[in-house]
């Protein structure tokens, strides 16, 4: 369609095109330098200063962001229409971005450019977009971060408690031969419940007081670095309540199988 | 300096610098210095319209634009007036022509 015989449905059209957008922008920079280089001479002859001529200059040349936005925008429209790939990819982004727009304010977009519209006509609006939406756009890739932190906390917290349950079954299980000693010289089952129990306990208190002084410290030095990031105490005792559910569950089993301990077997068995 | 203004210049930039172009190829500054000069100053091209403009024009294929260098020994983009260019100049003259005689009959009450 234009004398510049663009190959269609060429294989990876679609990055090339891309790189090319960028080219055109550089282009259009170069091109507008030189301009504003000739005109700002042209002034200065006239009797400007150096610095009014060139202010001026810039200001009939126009805003060089703007102009290369517009200017690439069209380019980017031929690619457009040569390409339908990438005029998918665009209806999607383009109604993706619509609907997210106008799910966080509807109407906004609409009445920005019907007033845009009322200024210039020719005025080229586009990512008309909210504070807010700006803002969550801006944050989207701090908040991945700060979810991949979370899963990796939610992990830290439930191979902490593995751990536990693997430190008390092999406690419990250490203490089957004096379970056994005890159930044989008389102990009731009653006894060795409280016994198991108790140890686990300690166990587990200790853990907690350490894991909570361990938390206070990390919490301090996190927020030392991360700006709004205090301390949670809410957080804190939810962890703990989990360690403590956790204990629980993992003293269960052994404490079940510490009570069904046969003396004559557990003596046996040295 | 009498100078049009923005609006009126708006429809007809397209139009003007494929006459700028005709002669010879030109880059961005050599198409306003050429517009003023042939207007009398009359017509300034102001507010970052031109390279929108060339872009539109270059879009639809009336002119086509490649970096060489200029009289000065820097690297420029020149643009020409490609043949479909030139066949919308022709027709855009015409229109222009019967508009414009059409408009000054109406406000100078002149007679064909």
């Amino acid at each position: 369609m234009s004398d510049r015989q663009t190959p269609r449905w060429a294989f990876g059209r679609h990055l090339r095109s891309r790189r090319g957008w960028r080219q055109a922008a550089a282009d259009v920079r170069e091109e507008m330098r030189l301009h504003v280089e000739l005109r700002t001479r042209e002034l200065e002859s006239g009797g400007l200063s150096k610095d009014e001529a060139h202010r001026r200059a810039w200001r009939e040349v126009g805003d060089p962001a703007r102009v290369t936005n517009a200017t690439t925008r069209l380019a980017a429209a031929t690619d457009r229409r040569d390409s339908i790939r990438q005029w998918l990819d665009e209806i999607v982004q383009d109604v993706r971005y619509a609907l997210r727009s106008a799910r966080r304010s509807p109407g906004f977009a609409a009445s920005v450019r019907a007033l845009g519209a009322a200024l210039d006509a020719s005025l080229p609006l586009y990512n008309v977009t909210t504070l807010d939406g700006l803002l969550a756009d801006n944050l989207r890739y701090d908040r991945v971060g700060a979810m991949v932190s979370a899963a990796f906390a939610l992990a830290g917290v439930f191979l902490a408690a593995l751990g536990l349950y693997g430190v008390l079954s092999f406690a419990v299980n250490a203490d089957r031969r004096e379970i056994g000693v005890r159930l044989a010289l008389g102990a009731s089952r009653a006894h060795v419940a409280r016994l198991v129990a108790l140890r686990a306990g300690r166990l587990t208190v200790i853990g907690l007081l350490l894991g909570a002084v361990g938390s206070w410290i990390a919490g301090r030095a996190i927020a030392a670095v991360v700006e709004g990031a205090v301390p949670d105490a809410g957080i804190a005792v939810a962890a703990a309540a989990t360690l403590l559910v956790a204990a629980v569950v993992a003293m269960l089993a052994p404490l079940a199988r510490a009570v069904r301990i046969d003396p004559l077997e557990a003596l046996r068995a040295e | 300096m009498a100078r049009a203004s923005h609006e009126l210049l708006h429809g007809t930039l397209e139009t003007l610098i494929l006459k700028a172009l005709e002669d010879q190829p030109r880059h961005g500054y050599g198409i306003v210095r050429q517009i003023e000069e042939a207007t009398g100053g009359v017509v300034a091209v102001e507010d970052g319209s031109l390279y929108p403009a060339l872009y539109r024009l270059e879009t639809k294929g009336l002119i086509r634009g490649d970096f060489g260098v200029s009289d000065a020994g820097r690297r420029a983009r020149f643009y020409k007036v490609t043949p479909r260019g030139a066949r919308a100049l022709a027709a855009q003259t015409k229109t222009w022509e019967q508009f414009a005689d059409g408009v000054s009959r109406l406000l100078l009450g002149r007679r064909p």
